[in-house]
């Protein structure tokens, strides 16, 4: 009841579904649609229809049957297939289906009621077809009988009936049947339809296993397929004629039918040799495929040729003629060779040769892994040849097939080879996805790969890499490699790793074995590379790295490359590795200690000249540090110091005093006063001076040993050199650095002491005039200006006497205790003062011979005695006091006295006295005046002997003496000075 | 104060000029009494024999090429540094350039190398030295201790001998120079000194005899020209005296040519006196 319902509903609404333009059908369809409405809508007008009309309207129908049917189908396949699903394939097609009842109603309705309405036949006919399309072919054969049955002799709808039939029978499996249908129906040649009933007829002999008459069907219908009056049914014979051929047992007869009369018959002949394959076995179906192969060939057709081979390929593998398929392969690869195949057929051949190959494969290392020595070496070969062939036709999976050929050699233990394989497989792997690569293998026709596709692309690319590092590293492990095969190999290896993942766990170990591959082997910028590269990628891994760079550092030190060694060091001051500053003072020196090592030698063996050549060349390369540049310095100027180039030595010795750090420059203050001492031996004072006072002034606040003895140099020398100024300069310096008072006393008075002993009195009077008042140098002024005065007094210079004198006095002590010089001083002028006082006084003063009175006589006399006691009382003290130039010139005074009274007495005859008296008196006046001259006869004596004793250089002493007189009258005194010799040896034999 | 400053530096600057020595150069080697001593006094032709001896610096020195000298004798400082003849050979070069300061530093030195100072050319050196810086007493000391210590000590004694004279100690001077002279009799420099001895203590005769050994190369010097013209006016012998003083030019030393000039006064005065009586005597 709800069917019915449901059908009137839709019935009504029929119209309405394609009454109007529906915008999701064409425009053709439409169009139609639109017709046809139009139509039934006029033919509707009519209020009374015979049965033409309704005919009509039937035809019509049906039309509108199959444009709804249509526009279902549309609905059906764009609806989402869960509402497909929710509602049911036959919900989609209720139109149609509806409208096909009602025809088939209308139609029946209208026999019914014209039974002898002349289109019945025709009614049947539409009624038939609409079963078999529309109504699940279940009425179709009784409305065709019916048609044959109702139709008008030598009508065409008999025709089309028995061919509707015939196929009906036909798809209905009813062969027999079908072809008396087609029997029938194939005697109307005009049909354009004859080829295709041939065809069908073959198939259907074919069915009833009348194979011969199927193939004279469809070689009947392939013939006439050439003719324009009918429909060519020409592919679907070749599609079958092929199988008709293999079923009537005349399979080469089939064969050369495809070579005599297609063009291409590659197709057809590939499906009949399979066919062939099936049903004939080998030698028939490589009949055809030869055949087919040759006429490929013949005619140049290189596609079908492939397309021959490829079949081919299958047909030996289940035929296991692996040899045949190893040829077919190797065509293949020729053919690429010589063009690249396209897409499809690289992906087909690719397909089954990889296949095949692996199958081989498996085969071969199952067997390997049973009885690894007795492998079969041409099964080994020809895997590999395979495989290389594959590379070739499928070059982008050049990787895989290179790994598989690793793989089929380590199976059998080959690890040098599955070694090289996996390297060669490694290294297309990384350039896979590179522009260049891509551009070069990727074919122009090659279908553009999905995104997803892509990734799982990158994803297999990635695992394969992956395997490949795990195969690498156990062909390393367990290759029997020579040396420098395991060396090249393993180096590969490695830096291949890193170079693919730079950071992950097995990379970060890799780094320190590639390094000490590379140390074990000297090649050590690589393995300072390798560090380097270690370094970018864990900076974490600080100490180990230090113990590598270490390394490196160690094999420089040993081989003594010093430009190496020089270039790092700036690196680790800057704080690379942050190595501690003990470390890069480490390298410093055993960088100076090999650069230094040669010249060293050069110098030990004599050739300074060379050696201080060589340190200079270090100082003059920009390649070393500040440090090196200063030691190569100091050794130079140690060297040209050894060759007594003076200047040169202090030249750069300044220059290493200006270079060397602190501690450096301390560290050597041994040196450095050794060096300031031998520069002054070799007579440079200048120098050695310049060099202690500058390491004073650099060291002014440090203690050390050297130092008071540096100081003593610096003006020292400075003073042998006369630059006396400098010396003053240097003196100061003491003060400032620290030096004791003691020592700079001791320097200061030497400096002093240098002016008194060269005669440079006019430097000591300026010293005195600025340190007159230090309370210290009192006794030195004095013992000075002592020795200047007497020195002065030996001269004979009176003048020098007395301005000495007027200074010292001015430094007189007044008050506290005098010195023994100031004593002495006192003494000499209290002398100086008396004496003349006393040399002039006469004490020889008589009175006039002619006027002779004995009582003025007697006391003139007794004055005159009286004085010469006073004299010799005045002269006492300064006697006694052991001034040897005082002593000897009061000894000198007293004689000189003396012996005048005495001389003067001995002479005296007064004038005018008695003979006797006179001779009395001369008597007793000569006995006076021997006295007297006795006496100063014993001071003289005295003198000349204390003189003598004591060698007193006294200039006075010549009368004392008696030099004659002519030498104090024409001044000549014997020049000491012009006649002394200097004493070159100690003497003996020359 | 100032004006006595003033006074004594320059009293002290023109007292830096003087000759450097009236010693003779004596060719025959037997005739010269130091030769295994002094160099001083060798001629050009014995320094060139001293070229393949341990003093061809020291030659050098003496021949006037003090720089050359001082480099060889750089060149073999460090095997010499504690031997005392190379540093009293390096104080002589030094000496002979008159660079006093690093002259006195060297004998120094030279004496720093030896047990107790005693070394006798070093000591005498620097007595040599002292002498020339007029002091004395110092000098004196030295030609002492030279003599003392080890060694041949000829040239100290020969030096302390001159200091004597110089202040007329002839009674120390003589001895000392009499003993010397018998090892060589005809060195003209000690056959001077030793007629000066005699001539300071009156004994012309002596004095003129002794003057009249030296050779003949060296008589025509001015010193001994002047002691002998003073030994031949002591004796009266005014036209012998007059003759010589004549035919010498003194322009060595201004003290000789000072004295010599006024002495050729005193002949000349005598001269003329003798002149005058012979005149008044031919008359009377």
């Amino acid at each position: 009841m709800l069917k019915i319902y449901t059908t009137i509903l839709l019935l009504l609404f029929i119209p309405s579904l394609i009454q109007a333009e529906d915008k999701n059908m064409s425009k053709k369809w439409n169009r139609l649609s639109h017709l046809i409405n139009e139509e039934i809508k006029t033919i509707k007008t009519i209020t009374k229809m015979g049965p033409r009309l309704r005919w009509r309207l039937i035809e019509l129908n049906t039309e509108r049957i199959k444009l709804i049917r249509e526009k279902e189908n549309k609905t059906f396949l764009s609806a989402k297939s869960s509402f497909r699903k929710s509602k049911g394939k036959k919900w989609f097609f209720k139109g149609s289906k509806a409208l096909y009842y009602q025809v088939r109603k209308d139609g029946l309705k209208i026999i019914k009621k014209w039974p002898r309405f002349k289109y019945a036949s025709e009614i049947y006919y539409t009624l038939a077809l609409n079963a078999r399309d529309y109504g699940g072919d279940k009425e179709t054969e009784k409305y065709l009988l019916k048609s044959l049955k109702n139709a008008i002799p030598r009508s065409p709808i008999i025709h089309a009936a028995k061919t509707s039939l015939a196929e009906h029978y036909y798809n209905g499996k009813k062969y027999k049947k079908a072809i008396r249908y087609y029997t029938d129906v194939l005697k109307n040649k005009d049909d354009e339809w004859y080829t295709k009933h041939l065809y069908n007829v073959g198939w259907c002999y074919i069915k009833t296993k009348d194979y011969n008459k199927a193939i004279e069907s469809a070689k009947l219908s392939f013939f006439n397929s050439k003719n324009k009056n009918y429909i060519s049914v020409r592919n679907q014979v070749l599609q079958s004629i092929g199988f008709f051929f293999v079923l009537a047992e005349r399979v080469e007869e089939g064969a050369d039918f495809y070579v005599l009369n297609v063009e291409k018959p590659g197709e057809f002949m590939i499906k009949m040799a399979k066919k062939t394959a099936e049903d004939r076995g080998y030698a028939k179906a490589e009949y055809v495929f030869k055949a087919a192969l040759e006429n490929s060939i013949d005619k140049k057709n290189l596609d079908e040729e492939i397309e021959v081979r490829l079949a081919q390929l299958d047909f030996y593998r289940n035929f296991k003629k692996f040899e045949n398929f190893w040829s077919t392969t190797v065509a293949l690869d020729e053919i690429n060779k010589v063009k690249p195949l396209g897409n499809d057929f690289q992906v087909t051949a690719v397909e089954k040769i990889r296949s095949f190959v692996g199958y081989l494969q498996v085969r071969f290392t199952r067997n390997s892994k049973t009885n690894i020595e007795n492998y079969d070496e041409e099964q080994k070969k020809r895997i590999l040849h395979f495989f290389d062939v594959l590379a070739r036709i499928n070059s982008t999976e050049t990787d895989t097939y290179r790994y598989y050929q690793g793989e089929t050699l380590f199976a059998i233990s080959d690890f040098k080879g599955s070694f090289d394989y996996y390297k060669q497989s490694l290294e297309y792997n990384r350039t896979k996805f590179s522009k260049k690569i891509s551009k070069v293998t990727t074919l122009s026709k090659a279908p553009k790969l999905t995104k997803e596709e892509i990734i799982e692309n990158r994803k297999k690319h990635e695992a394969l890499r992956l395997k490949i590092f795990d195969s690498l590293l156990a062909s390393l492990e367990n290759g029997k490699f020579n040396k420098d095969e395991r060396y090249s190999r393993t180096v590969f290896t490695y830096k291949s790793h890193i170079e693919v993942y730079p950071k992950n766990e097995r990379t970060r170990k890799i780094h320190t074995k590639l390094f000490n591959l590379y140390l074990n082997k000297k090649e050590i910028d690589n393995s300072q590379a390798a560090l380097e590269n270690y370094m970018a990628a864990y900076k974490k891994d600080k100490t180990i790295q230090q113990g590598m760079f270490t390394q490196i550092m160690d094999f420089y030190i040993k081989s003594k490359n010093s430009d190496k060694i020089a270039l790092w060091i700036p690196k680790l001051k800057s704080g690379f590795l942050s190595f501690d500053k003990g470390y890069v003072e480490k390298a410093v020196l055993i960088l100076g200690s090999i650069l230094f090592d040669s010249y060293q030698k050069m110098d030990g063996a004599g050739n300074k000249d060379e050696a201080a050549i060589g340190y200079l060349s270090l100082f003059e390369s920009e390649k070393y540090p500040q440090s090196i540049k200063a030691k190569s310095a100091y050794r130079a100027s140690i060297l040209f110091l050894d060759l007594y180039k003076t200047k040169e030595a202090f030249k750069w010795m300044n220059t290493a005093l200006k270079l060397f750090n602190e501690k450096e420059r301390f560290q050597r203050k041994k040196e450095i006063l050794a060096f300031v001492q031998t520069l002054m031996l070799s007579q440079d004072f200048t120098s050695s001076a310049s060099i202690a006072a500058r390491y004073i002034s650099i060291y002014c606040n440090s203690k050390f040993k050297q130092k008071e003895e540096l100081y003593r140099a610096s003006v020292q020398y400075e003073i042998v050199e006369g630059n006396y100024e400098l010396a003053f300069s240097n003196y100061h310096l003491g003060k400032k650095c620290g030096i004791k008072r003691s020592v700079r006393r001791d320097v200061l008075l030497s400096m002093a002491g240098y002016f008194v002993r060269h005669r440079q009195y006019s430097k000591y009077i300026k010293f005195f005039q600025t340190y007159k008042k230090e309370k210290w140098l009192k006794g030195f002024f004095h013992n000075s200006f002592l020795a200047i005065y007497w020195d002065y007094y030996l001269a004979g210079n009176k003048k020098s006497m007395n301005q000495v004198t007027e200074l010292y006095k001015g430094i007189f002590d007044k008050k506290g205790p005098k010195t023994k010089a100031q004593i002495e001083m006192e003494t000499v002028l209290a002398f100086n003062k008396v004496y003349p006082l006393l040399e002039k006084k006469d004490m020889d003063n008589l009175p006039l011979e002619n006027n002779f009175k004995e009582d003025v006589f007697n006391k003139l006399l007794e004055k005159n005695v009286e004085s010469l006691k006073g004299l010799t009382a005045s002269l006492t003290p300064y006697i006694k006091s052991g001034y040897p130039h005082l002593v000897t010139k009061c000894y000198q005074l007293l004689e000189s006295k003396y012996s005048k009274l005495g001389n003067s007495l001995m002479v005296y005859s007064p004038k005018g006295l008695p003979k006797e008296y006179l001779q009395g008196f001369k008597g007793a006046m000569k006995g006076l005046a021997k006295n007297l001259l006795k006496e100063a006869h014993g001071q003289r004596l005295t003198a000349i002997r204390l003189i003598n004793k004591e060698n007193i250089l006294n200039p006075e002493v010549d009368t004392i003496v008696g030099v004659p007189e002519i030498i104090s009258i024409i001044k000549h005194r014997h020049p000491a000075n012009l006649y002394v010799l200097p004493k070159d040896r100690k003497g003996g034999p020359l | 104060m100032i004006k006595n400053l003033t006074l004594l530096m320059i009293t002290l600057l023109f007292a830096s000029c003087a000759t450097k020595h009236l010693t003779s150069k004596v060719s025959d080697p037997l005739g010269d009494s130091f030769r295994e001593e002094s160099f001083l006094r060798y001629t050009e032709a014995r320094l060139q024999k001293l070229e393949n001896t341990p003093y061809k610096a020291l030659a050098k020195c003496h021949g006037g090429e003090t720089k050359e000298g001082l480099k060889l004798l750089q060149n073999t400082m460090s095997e010499n540094k504690r031997n005392p003849e190379y540093w009293n050979q390096v104080g002589m070069c030094y000496f002979l350039m008159e660079d006093f300061a690093k002259a006195e530093y060297f004998y120094e030195l030279s004496l720093n190398q030896v047990k107790k100072r005693s070394f006798a050319p070093a000591l005498n050196n620097l007595g040599v030295l002292k002498l020339r810086l007029r002091h004395y007493e110092e000098a004196l000391n030295y030609f002492k201790d030279a003599a003392r210590a080890s060694g041949a000590h000829k040239v100290p004694l020969f030096n302390q001998a001159q200091v004597y004279l110089q202040f007329n100690l002839l009674d120390q001077a003589g001895p000392i120079l009499e003993k010397l002279s018998k090892t060589s009799k005809n060195d003209p420099d000690l056959l001077f000194s030793l007629g000066s001895v005699y001539l300071l203590k009156g004994q012309m005769k002596r004095a003129l005899a002794t003057y009249n050994r030296i050779p003949e190369g060296y008589k025509n010097r001015e010193d001994v020209t002047l002691v002998t013209a003073i030994g031949l006016y002591e004796q009266g012998l005014f036209y012998q005296a007059k003759k010589i003083l004549k035919a010498k030019n003194f322009i060595d030393y201004v003290p000789l040519k000072r004295s010599a000039r006024k002495l050729t006064q005193l002949v000349e005065e005598k001269i003329k006196e003798i002149e005058a009586k012979k005149a008044a005597d031919k008359k009377g």
